[in-house]
């Protein structure tokens, strides 16, 4: 497995045209990296928390996390669960404080 | 030859410019104080250069991923348009210095620091956002020194302290008559895109800043380890490792001034500011 291959892989997804190959092909615009299969599969579901569990940086998994248009709530939620992290009830309450006060912006 | 007159840290929490209604107005107006009062010091100090020391936030560094990068151009845009609407700051042309910039690789590569240079880097809110609001008008000439705090296979906290020195060797081996201020930013903790994403560590601000306080260079670069940031905020906090370039920057054992410590949790971030007085150098 390539952490790299999957960060350029979570990355790229940041270019307009590679996003929207993605969402309408994931296979086609997963196949130009050097992934096995069970890595294209992690991302085609856009599974952050599983991705995290291989060390991949945060970055790369918030690039693909926007992509799958997870909220931060929810990002946050995949990534604490798949690291055996308990949710913070603080943390939800702050995530949903700011995700109203930017909607009201 | 040029002179170090001195040496700023600051946090470059995006929110200061794109959600600046998001906290309480007491923590707003406490930050922009704290900016307005930098700034002014900033202002009356007349810096010919800013040497500017923050990390990549992945806009740079993903194929390539260099330790240290630095700006050899002869001009800057900051920040890159497609950040503009999203920091809420309109991009502006800074002018670089070349010459000083071309120093810092002779010093740093005699010294035996790996440190890349580019003369195509995009800026985001690192160096920016900063630079904006401590109001640095265009006499101010800045090269922009780019860091690998967020990816793998990062540099070490005394890596980061040996930039700083190397950083103020080369000011002070550089033949022409400027006044230059080393301002490095980033941190404190923070997580974004990080499990702990909106938690702010304040043991972790509250005893790095203590230590700073009192020049404790050594217990800093001891027990300020990467596993101890990353516990502290994996996506985020390993930015603080930009203040050890300011440490080396400023020299060892010399304490920083704290001018605040504010906590945000609307910005999500643990806020600090600090500077260092040079002995000798009018500032």
């Amino acid at each position: 497995m390539s952490r790299g291959e999957i960060e350029r892989a979570c990355f790229e997804l940041r270019n307009r045209d590679d996003k929207e190959l993605f969402q309408r092909d994931p296979q086609s615009y997963l196949a130009r990296f050097r992934l096995s299969a069970e890595e294209r599969s992690e991302i085609a579901a856009g599974d952050v928390g599983a991705l995290a569990k291989r060390g991949v940086v945060f970055g790369a998994l918030d690039a693909l996390g926007r992509t799958f248009s997870y909220d931060n709530e929810a990002y946050v939620r995949r990534l604490r669960s798949a690291l055996s992290l308990d949710i913070r009830d603080d943390q939800i309450d702050l995530l949903r404080r700011r995700a109203a006060a930017k909607k009201g912006l | 030859m040029a002179t170090l007159i001195s040496v700023l840290a600051t946090a470059h929490a995006p929110g200061q410019t794109a959600t600046p209604h998001a906290p309480i107005p007491e923590k707003a107006d406490s930050v922009y104080a704290v900016w307005s009062s930098m700034g002014k010091y900033l202002r009356e100090l007349r810096p010919d250069v800013i040497v500017g020391v923050s990390n990549d936030h992945f806009q740079n560094f993903t194929a390539m991923v260099p330790p240290f990068c630095v700006g050899t151009a002869e001009t800057h845009l900051m920040p890159d348009e497609k950040f503009s609407a999203q920091l809420k700051l309109t991009p502006r042309l800074v002018e670089g210095v070349p010459d000083l910039a071309d120093k810092i690789l002779e010093v740093a590569d005699r010294e035996g620091l790996p440190i890349a240079f580019s003369e195509q880097i995009s800026f985001m809110d690192e160096l920016s956002l900063p630079l904006h609001l401590l109001e640095v008008g265009p006499e101010c000439r800045v090269v922009p020194i780019l860091t690998n705090c967020l990816h793998r296979n990062r540099p070490s906290a005394a890596s980061f302290f040996h930039l700083g020195e190397i950083v103020s060797k080369a000011i002070a081996e550089l033949p022409q008559e400027l006044r230059v201020v080393v301002l490095c930013t980033g941190g404190l903790s923070h997580d974004p895109t990080g499990p702990n994403w909106g938690l702010i560590d304040e043991d972790f601000d509250r005893r790095f800043l203590d230590l700073l306080s009192h020049g404790k260079s050594d217990s800093l670069l001891s027990e300020f380890t990467l596993d101890r940031m990353d516990a502290a905020g994996r996506g985020g906090t390993p930015e603080t490792l930009n203040w050890f370039a300011a440490m080396g920057a400023a020299g060892r054992g010399n304490p920083a001034e704290i001018l605040a410590y504010v906590p945000v949790p609307e910005w999500s971030t643990g806020l600090g500011y600090a500077r260092w007085a040079l002995p000798g150098a009018g500032a």
